[in-house]
């Protein structure tokens, strides 16, 4: 018996010693970020993703960005080949963007990238914009101010919405911190909305929750398909929970790239309004 | 098969029917409380037997005059004369042993005694192990047993043989206790003054207990009769504490126990005093209070009533300041019941209980203008009958239990400025339980003991839609069989065999990215039908006379149709329907428990360690292939040393190792608008950090007075410091232009914490 406690503790303590096993599962992907816009047109940025641990630089960065693929958007009747164009200020500083054919509401559109013998398609339909009730601001602390809206749902009709601002000065709208809206809980209701700033990405930890007195404001209010929607509460939740210990976050976005990619094409309905921090 | 155990009944009734014989009967009471004695060692000629957990005895005895022994490690043996033709039945009265001290020698050698592999925690089993700020408590005792596991710090559930922590059965004082912690692990629900034992089934779960797949931990408070006004308070840096325990007549006592933590008010101001930051958790607050009543009545030698009630609650929450965000959970427990026990005829006794039960757990979410709830709740009512016979030979139990349960699984509330959204009607199902319940212990020759059970269970469940009740939703019927078989090589060495097949209609919904325990309770429905389970477990138990005992016991479980919930609590907020969510599939654990105390000398204490297997399969997860158990537990070695270095100082230790948590790691990342996004790799494919910590304490007893006793007790969590991380996350800096450096933050709740608690009791 004790021959046997002993040889059994000792099996332990070589199983102890084993090694942990490192997480694997990388699996090289293309990433994709498309959108068409309602009387807009197409724009698609195509980076690659990297393993977890990988020293993220700009040399690196500058390698996971795209540059010479085929991109094709069609409506089943036109096709637009899209031509690559650079913005420096953005990231990425390289995408696809198209200049004849026009996102039009209730229509579908597909989309095709072609690369070093790699294909991905996806398919999206670009539903029609809605207006706001209203937008003001309300003072907060000092001088700072907070945004908010009014909108009306439409009764017995699915609905998706996202909120982004921009202040005058940034070079791209940014998501709202609660941005994604599903009228599944409030069909054809009126809806007030308080909204927070969102951070430009999360990568930084700073920001502010409210605009200032004097600031010029645009607001941008999408109305998107379900697809969009799922992959951009998926993005929210994955920004906002991954860091949170109750709440937490493990689940991958859904996309709706097919072939060996991941990320979004989304038609957008969007209006844009402009408004100043009183 | 349901044919050839109601043969076994029959055939058993047919024996019971024919043993007519002239038996010695009564109780073994404590001479100063008339509390019974469980488990004495009651001698006659050559034969041994042990009083019942009542202090209950009955055997055979010769017609003339006879001499019986009753012996107890806690008490002055005492033996008797029987004269020819003198009463048959009477109470024996043992006089306790002067030195209280040795009272934790109760369990020794006890496991010897005990059919089926049962751990039995005593109230003075209690204390003799460091507690977190000098409080001893029920489940952090239950913790230390071969075989049962922590969750790792945050996480006060209990993991039983590989099991969730949703698949013990909790009872106190019969009602069914659904979290049976208050968070951090810092203390059970279990009010240590209101505990009188505690019986732990990790294998072969007895019939009277409905299913479950893990284990069954059946929790008492004391019964007896008090004969003169007691009490005790004790005070620390976390919480105060009191019991009375107040003799109303000669038969009637009522016992309270008053628990409150101010921990809001000491130790979370300075643990945020530390996290101002920006980027960690920040205005941590936790706290609980419960309180516990119990009523003994003692109606006449044959009926005693107990009646308890027990009602807790507790509040965690904290906030994420860079998101503006404030996340609390808040749960409760209420539970009540009645116990009635008499003694019908001759050799018999029927026990019939009522209890309630009540449990509801929220979960709150406020970002500025919105405000998100989660609630769940779930209520019992419980009737059981369990009626006693005491054979020749042989000890049969046959019962009757029905349970009805109403579940509000989830229901979300969520405002977003003046607007609320409307997520319908709840859903609210109304399940229930009728069982049949038989179970016989007998010897078989010199050598063999069994115990076999069965119990036949009838489930019904259906959904109430807009306060009207549907058809029937689903309903099944069901057999649960147990089995233990013992085998005495000699007198100090048992092998012991158990088979337990388990059936489990309530489901713990475990909601895998949360690192603290949430707690969502689902009935079993088409959709997610009940968990079934079997348990086979082998072991060798030995005693070197009082010396030492130690046992080694193997164990196999498999499981069919447990439950995954692979999202966070936001999926919970949207998602009506949890079972569209759950994923159902199948499991085994395997694993070895290795125990050795030791009882004699200066230094006494305990070694246990596990070595076990714990894997799932998922046809929904990681494509089906098969993955560790998010509590899967390599390796776990608890080890206690208690040392007396006078009369009034005694010094206590622990340590404890497991192997870290399985958690799903990122393997990749992409970005997108952007951030940086995490791509998940395979579910439950890493492991957090081992998890070890010692704990020291000392315990003075100052001069006993006349009329009280203090105590005065210093200890110290967390000896040297160790940072258990309960969750990772990454933290990304720096700009896409030039270059982003990750930080991997990790979140470590408990550092080291001295502490000082002061007791009297009179």
């Amino acid at each position: 018996m004790r021959k046997y406690i002993i040889a059994i503790v000792l099996l332990a303590i070589v199983l102890s010693c084993k090694k942990e096993t490192k997480t694997e599962g990388y699996q090289p992907r293309f990433v994709v970020e498309g959108s068409i816009e309602q009387d807009g047109y197409a724009n698609i940025s195509i980076t690659h993703n990297l393993p977890f641990y990988t020293r993220l630089d700009s040399a690196q960065i500058e390698e996971i960005i795209i540059k010479y693929a085929k991109v094709t958007v069609s409506d089943g009747l036109e096709e637009e080949i899209l031509t690559g164009s650079y913005d420096r200020k953005l990231f990425p500083y390289f995408f696809y963007k198209g200049s004849s054919l026009k996102g039009k509401a209730g229509r579908n559109y597909k989309l095709k990238i072609e690369y070093a013998g790699n294909i991905l398609t996806a398919e999206t339909m670009v539903p029609a914009r809605k207006n706001l009730d209203s937008i003001w601001f309300e003072n907060r602390d000092g001088m700072d101010r907070q945004l908010c809206i009014r909108f009306t749902d439409t009764p017995n009709e699915k609905n998706y919405y996202k909120i982004y601002t921009r202040l005058e000065k940034d070079p791209a709208f940014t998501r709202t911190l609660l941005s994604n809206q599903d009228d599944q809980y409030f069909d054809g209701k009126t809806l007030d909305l308080k909204l927070n700033r969102g951070a430009y990405n999360n990568l930084t930890q700073e920001y502010d929750s409210y605009f200032v007195a004097g600031d010029v404001v645009e607001l941008k209010f999408a109305t998107l398909p379900k697809s969009g929607f799922d992959f951009w509460q998926g993005f929210q939740n994955e920004l906002l929970n991954a860091a949170n210990p109750l709440m937490g976050s493990t689940n991958a976005l859904k996309s709706n790239i097919e072939g060996n990619g991941i990320g979004i094409w989304c038609g957008y309905g969007s209006t844009i309004y402009r408004i100043t921090a009183k | 098969m349901l044919k050839l155990s109601f043969s076994l009944i029959f055939s058993l009734f047919v024996c019971f029917t024919f043993a007519q014989t002239k038996t010695f009967s009564g109780r073994a009471l404590d001479l100063s409380t008339r509390a019974p004695i469980p488990e004495v060692m009651i001698k006659y000629h050559n034969q041994v037997f042990y009083s019942d957990k009542e202090g209950g005895f009955k055997f055979e005895i010769g017609s003339g005059t006879v001499e019986i022994s009753f012996k107890h490690l806690s008490y002055k043996t005492l033996v008797i004369i029987v004269p020819k033709d003198s009463v048959l039945k009477r109470d024996i009265y043992l006089i306790p042993k002067e030195n209280l001290l040795d009272q934790v020698q109760v369990n020794r050698s006890r496991n010897a005694a005990r059919l089926n592999n049962y751990e039995l925690i005593t109230h003075s089993d209690l204390g003799k192990k460091p507690g977190l700020f000098a409080n001893p408590d029920l489940l952090n005792e239950i913790k230390t047993l071969p075989g049962v596991t922590n969750g790792g710090e945050g996480n006060s559930g209990l993991y039983i043989r590989g099991g969730s922590s949703g698949q013990n059965l909790v009872l106190f004082n019969h009602a069914t206790i659904y979290n049976p912690s208050h968070l951090l692990g810092f203390f059970s629900v279990f009010n240590t003054s209101a505990v009188n034992e505690a019986k732990v089934y990790k294998s072969g779960i007895p019939a009277e207990y409905a299913g479950r797949l893990a284990a069954v931990v059946d929790v008492g408070s004391d019964k007896s009769i008090a004969d003169t006004l007691s009490g005790s308070a004790a005070v620390s840096f976390l919480a105060a504490d009191a019991h009375l325990s107040v003799p109303l007549t000669k038969r009637w006592t009522i016992k309270t126990s008053l628990r409150k933590t101010f921990m809001n008010y000491s130790i979370w101001p300075i643990v945020n005093s530390f996290s101002k930051e920006r980027t960690s958790l920040n205005n941590l607050g936790y706290d609980f209070y419960d309180v516990n009543f119990s009523s003994s009545l003692q109606l006449d030698t044959q009926n005693n009533v107990f009646a308890t009630f027990y009602i807790g609650g507790d509040r965690f929450g904290f906030e994420l300041g860079r998101f503006g965000i404030a996340n609390a959970v808040d749960w409760r427990n209420r539970s009540g019941s009645v116990e009635w026990k008499t003694e019908p005829f001759k050799n018999s006794t029927l026990n019939t209980t009522a209890a309630y039960s009540d449990y509801r757990f929220n979960f709150r979410l406020d970002q500025d203008g919105t405000n998100a709830r989660i609630n769940s709740a779930i209520r019992d009512f419980d009737l059981q009958s369990t009626l006693g016979l005491t054979l020749k030979k042989q000890h049969i139990k046959l019962g009757i239990a029905h349970t009805s349960h109403r579940f509000v699984p989830n229901t979300p509330d969520v405002a977003t400025g003046s607007v609320k959204l409307d997520f319908g009607a709840a859903n609210v199902y109304h399940s229930s339980e009728t069982a049949l319940f038989f179970s016989d212990k007998f010897d078989l020759g010199q050598y063999f003991s069994f115990l076999l059970g069965s119990r036949f269970t009838y489930y019904h469940v259906v959904k109430q839609v807009d306060d009207k009740i549907n058809e029937p939703d689903f309903n099944t019927l069901f057999w649960e069989p147990s089995f233990n078989v013992q085998y005495k090589l000699n007198g100090a060495t048992d092998i012991k065999l158990s088979f337990s097949r388990n059936i489990q209609t309530a489901h713990l919904i475990p909601v895998a990215a949360s690192n603290f325990p949430v707690d969502f309770w689902m009935p079993s429905t088409n959709k997610l039908v009940p968990q079934k389970g079997i348990q086979l477990s082998l072991g060798l138990f030995k005693n070197w006379g009082n010396a030492f005992e130690g046992y080694v016991d193997f164990y196999y479980k498999r499981m069919n149709h447990i439950i995954e919930f692979n999202g966070g609590l936001s999926n919970l907020l949207d998602n009506l329907q949890i079972e569209e969510n759950a994923f159902s599939g199948k499991g085994y654990v395997l694993g070895a428990e290795f125990f050795l105390k030791k009882n004699i000398g200066k230094i006494t204490g305990t070694l246990g360690y596990t070595i076990s297997r714990n894997r799932r399969s998922f046809p929904d997860i990681n494509n089906g292939t098969e993955f560790p158990f998010r509590y899967d537990r390599t390796h776990e070695l608890n080890l206690s040393a208690n040392y007396p270095i006078s009369k009034k100082w005694n010094l206590s230790s622990f340590f404890t190792y497991s192997t870290g948590n399985a958690y799903t790691a990122p393997v990749g990342r992409y970005i997108v608008a952007g951030s940086i996004i995490n791509e998940y790799g395979a579910f439950n494919g890493a492991r957090m950090p081992a998890y070890h910590r010692l704990d020291v304490a000392a315990t003075y007893q100052f001069q006993k007075r006349k009329k009280y006793k203090s105590e005065l007790s210093f200890s110290v969590y967390n000896v040297y410091n160790r940072k258990n991380p309960i969750f990772d996350y990454f933290q990304f800096s720096g700009d896409l232009k030039s270059s982003v450096s990750i930080q991997k933050k990790s979140i470590a709740l408990l550092p080291v914490l001295p502490a000082v608690a002061y007791k009297i009791s009179f």
